[in-house]
């Protein structure tokens, strides 16, 4: 395994009641660039997303990430790791404050150990305000900040959105998946969205993109893969994407 | 021991006949309404002491009585639905849960409110066993599993044979996409209430006939049909009920080497070897994520 | 007086009940059905070995609460993972085994005739004495444990656990071990659920399988719920409403003739059963309203 790659699926497969989902599907992920993920609904897309995740586990196929087999880990360890996904609908933890629900967010938290987070108080107490700095930038960046003692569940869904993308950078991740990030947001806040993408990916993170709206992720994606009924149907750099006719003739062409 | 198996097996099927009815209920209920319903033992007891009340008390014809019977049972269930459930549908299923203690409680204490805490029983006539080969059956049992293989059949040509049948299953497999494929929750809902209480009023009127009526008789038996309607995979009613047959048979079974006073512990023990191995039961169909 | 200080004790008690299921329903969304069978655990722990095996009192309540929690660890890793309804139907079934084995395993548990010459605190200092300072034990001890609730509330801890109420896959996705933590807190609840029944054995004096019915699970959830799920005072409050109610109904009695002994006491679950159907189609927040912390899980006061 090269350090070329940051994560590999290799060979993935996987089947509900019968019907194969995904046939045999390869994805690999270079460090530091914006791939993306399209296909039509029902191609397969968020299956093979959530299998990397760790969110659902692979019928065959192996996932490696910085050269090591992760095929079995929950995705809880993967988080840890790294890896971080956001949801198409928003997560939002509704009754939390929008600070909180970075807050939460925060690894390793002393606070969050019991018994020891009834008396290591100094140190929680550190911890706490040290990620709320790193949580305040966060939300300062994506133009959060003045929403940031606002219960969650009162943000609009394109703040919701940004919160998801918020909570996910709170974990400082080496590989960010995003799945559908422009869904259900207004076209203003989804350039915000696209822009936020860009800037993240200049500072060296890796991103993974399921996206519907095929020119946005054009316009950002260094890699494409079309996935259409379960099947790998093509790859490369969206330019050359764009001219395959059998991708144009498969997805384009129908969208 | 070839004869003491024989007669457990068929004490099995009898007890799963019986149990086939609330746990075919309940799995609608959890599937259509999106709860385990805790009160639905009340529905037995309550159709139970009905009838009793009706032949033994005001000496009605036995058919008769158990008609009013399943019509008392089938109006408690409708109560609870318009008077109680109704009203908390799309709340988190806790609330709903929660209600359905609520409920079983105020029925429970109800009937013994009413009726007292003694046993009651049927005024049926003195039966002799028939013997047929190794096994002796009560001319009482076979009553009931023709009983209770009617109402399953009876069942089974509504979700086949009638259009609101049909709904019904449309509802349960996919509440979401049968509403916007224009089909009434509201009146599948009442449909749904009122079939479930009929067939656990005609299960609480046969256990009530074959031991005897108790406040906790409903009570007594819904773990074990809890336990067949997980078996089965709520997802499916009629994997309700070949769960219900296969709890009954195991339960009877498993009183030749587990204490009798244990029997009650068999339905915890296999809801949790079937939750184990398949978390979704064993006919559940595995739910795309 | 007697009477006075058993409906404090009970109210205490319930209290104590309350919170440890507070912990699990209200700030986890982990339904027990089951709760009382940690309950019964903690009782008979503790009377056994103060009675059977004259353990001092306070090894005995430690014991329970130990065992308790101890039986809910295998519990909790088997079933955490089911659905909130299969694990109530789960647990629901738990707690029917575990009155079935203290009704039959009569060596051990003395079975349906009980454990009596339970030995109350301070028993030795005689009983114008002991009633007094047994009651001040019982409420220093559930004050401990309200206390202990407010912290884990106010930590990061708790601010985690309602995360986690709110949407489990998402915490999953900021990487917490989210099943680790509602195992955690299934036994710390249970843990508290056994300390509680230690300290009623200990109060009542004598203990038998019909007193854990799953009535108790019942009743906890009504005081619960009566006082706002999620709440830090709600449990308190609930906890003496219901026993009020329970106690003053048996009052009552002695002076109302209209029905007979056995149809007051049913009417009593009847009107308990009907209360908590009301509350939870028109007030599901608790009588008094969700009192909120301000802001949960801001603990540490930064800004």
């Amino acid at each position: 395994m090269s350090e070329e790659v940051l994560l590999e699926a290799r060979d993935i497969e996987k089947a509900y009641v019968g019907s194969r989902v995904l046939k045999s599907v390869s994805v690999a992920l270079k460090p530091g660039t914006i791939t993306a993920l399209i296909g039509p609904n029902g191609a397969g897309k968020t299956t093979l997303f959530d299998i990397i995740a760790g969110f659902v586990q692979a019928d065959s196929g192996v996932v490696r990430y910085r050269g090591e087999d992760i095929t079995r880990k929950p995705a809880f360890l993967r988080a840890c790791r790294g890896i971080v996904k956001t949801f198409q609908i928003p997560h939002e933890f509704g009754g939390l404050s929008v600070l909180d629900n970075l807050l939460v967010a925060g690894s390793d938290q002393i606070g969050e150990r019991f018994p020891a987070s009834l008396w290591s108080r100094r140190a929680t107490h550190e911890q706490e305000c040290a990620n709320t700095e790193t949580a305040c930038g966060i939300l300062e960046f994506l133009g959060l900040l003045a929403s940031r003692d606002v219960m969650a569940q009162t943000l609009s869904a394109g703040e919701k959105k940004l919160l998801e993308l918020a909570r996910a950078l709170m974990l400082a991740p080496r590989l960010l998946m995003l799945d559908e990030p422009l869904a259900g947001v207004p076209l203003s806040v989804g350039e915000q969205i696209l822009e936020h993408l860009v800037n993240i990916g200049a500072q060296g993170k890796t991103l993974l993109i399921v996206e519907h709206n095929l020119e946005a992720v054009m316009r950002v994606a260094d890699w494409v893969y079309v996935l259409v009924d379960g099947e790998l149907l093509a790859s490369g750099p969206p330019s050359e994407v764009q001219r395959n006719e059998k991708v144009q003739t498969a997805y384009l062409g129908r969208a | 021991m070839v004869a003491e198996l024989a007669q457990h097996i068929v004490d099995g099927v009898v007890l799963g006949a019986i149990l086939a009815l609330p746990a075919l209920g309940l799995a609608l209920v959890w599937r259509i309404a999106g709860f385990p319903h805790l009160a639905h033992g009340s529905l037995m007891t309550i159709a139970a002491y009905a009838a009793w009340l009706a032949a033994g008390v005001w000496r009605l014809p036995l058919p008769l009585a158990v008609l009013f019977g399943l019509a008392i049972s089938a109006v408690t269930g409708v109560a609870m639905h318009l008077g109680v459930y109704r009203h908390l549908a799309g709340r988190p299923m806790l609330n709903l849960f929660i209600a359905s203690i609520g409920v079983e409680l105020f029925l429970r204490y109800g009937v013994i409110f009413s009726f007292g805490s003694d046993f009651q029983t049927f005024p049926l006539p003195a039966e002799r066993g028939v013997r047929l080969g190794l096994v002796v059956v009560r001319p009482l049992d076979l009553v009931l599993l023709a009983v209770a293989f009617g109402a399953l059949l009876g069942v089974w040509w509504m979700f086949r044979g009638t259009q609101i049948g049909r709904r019904m299953r449309a509802v349960s497999d996919n509440a979401s996409l049968a509403r916007l494929s224009g089909i009434s929750p509201a009146r599948i809902h009442l449909i749904m209430w009122i079939l479930v209480s009929v067939l656990a009023g005609a299960a609480g009127i046969l256990l009530g006939a074959r031991n005897v009526i108790a406040p906790t008789l409903g009570w007594d038996v819904l773990l074990l049909a809890f336990a067949a309607a997980i078996f089965g995979g709520i997802s499916n009613p009629f994997g309700a009920a070949v769960g219900a047959f296969l709890m009954g048979l195991v339960s009877q079974l498993g009183i030749m080497w587990i204490p009798t006073s244990y029997e009650e512990g068999i339905a915890f023990f296999l809801i949790m070897i079937v939750l184990l191995v398949k978390p979704r039961g064993l006919f559940g169909e595995a739910v795309r994520a | 007086m007697t009477y006075v200080y058993t409906v404090i004790a009970f109210g205490l008690i319930y209290t104590m009940l309350a919170l440890g299921l507070n912990l699990q329903m209200g700030f986890t969304g982990i339904i027990n059905f089951g709760y009382v069978a940690f309950v019964a655990i903690g009782a008979y722990t503790s009377a056994l070995l103060t009675v059977d095996l004259h353990w001092p009192l306070l090894a005995g309540w430690a014991a329970g609460a130990a065992l308790a929690a101890l039986a809910s660890y295998p519990l909790g890793l088997l079933t955490i993972r089911l659905g909130g309804d299969y694990f109530a139907v789960v647990t629901l079934g738990f707690s029917e085994l575990v009155l079935l084995v203290v009704l039959n395993e009569r060596q051990l548990t003395h079975g349906a005739i009980g454990i009596t010459g339970i030995h109350r605190p301070f028993a030795a200092l005689g009983p114008h004495l002991s009633a007094p300072l047994a009651l001040l034990t019982i409420a220093i001890l559930t004050a401990l444990t309200a206390y202990l609730i407010r912290q884990i509330s106010h930590s990061p801890l708790g601010r985690l656990l309602r995360a986690i109420q709110a949407n489990e896959s998402a915490a999953q996705a900021l990487g917490k071990n989210t099943l680790g933590y509602k195992v955690l807190v299934l036994v710390v609840g249970s843990a508290i659920a056994g300390l509680a029944g230690a300290l009623y054995a200990h109060w009542v004096q004598y203990i038998s399988p019909d007193q854990f019915s799953p009535d108790v699970t019942f009743n906890t959830f009504i005081a619960l719920i009566l006082g706002g799920v999620g709440s830090l005072l709600g449990p308190v409050i609930g906890a003496f409403v219901l026993i009020l109610f329970l106690q003053g109904s048996i009052v009552l009695q002695d002076y109302v003739h209209v029905f007979s002994a056995n149809q007051q006491s049913a009417l009593r679950f009847m009107i308990i059963g009907l209360a908590l159907v009301l509350l939870i189609v028109y007030r599901p927040e608790g009588i008094l309203g969700r009192m909120k912390s301000k802001r949960p899980g801001r603990s540490t006061g930064v800004s």
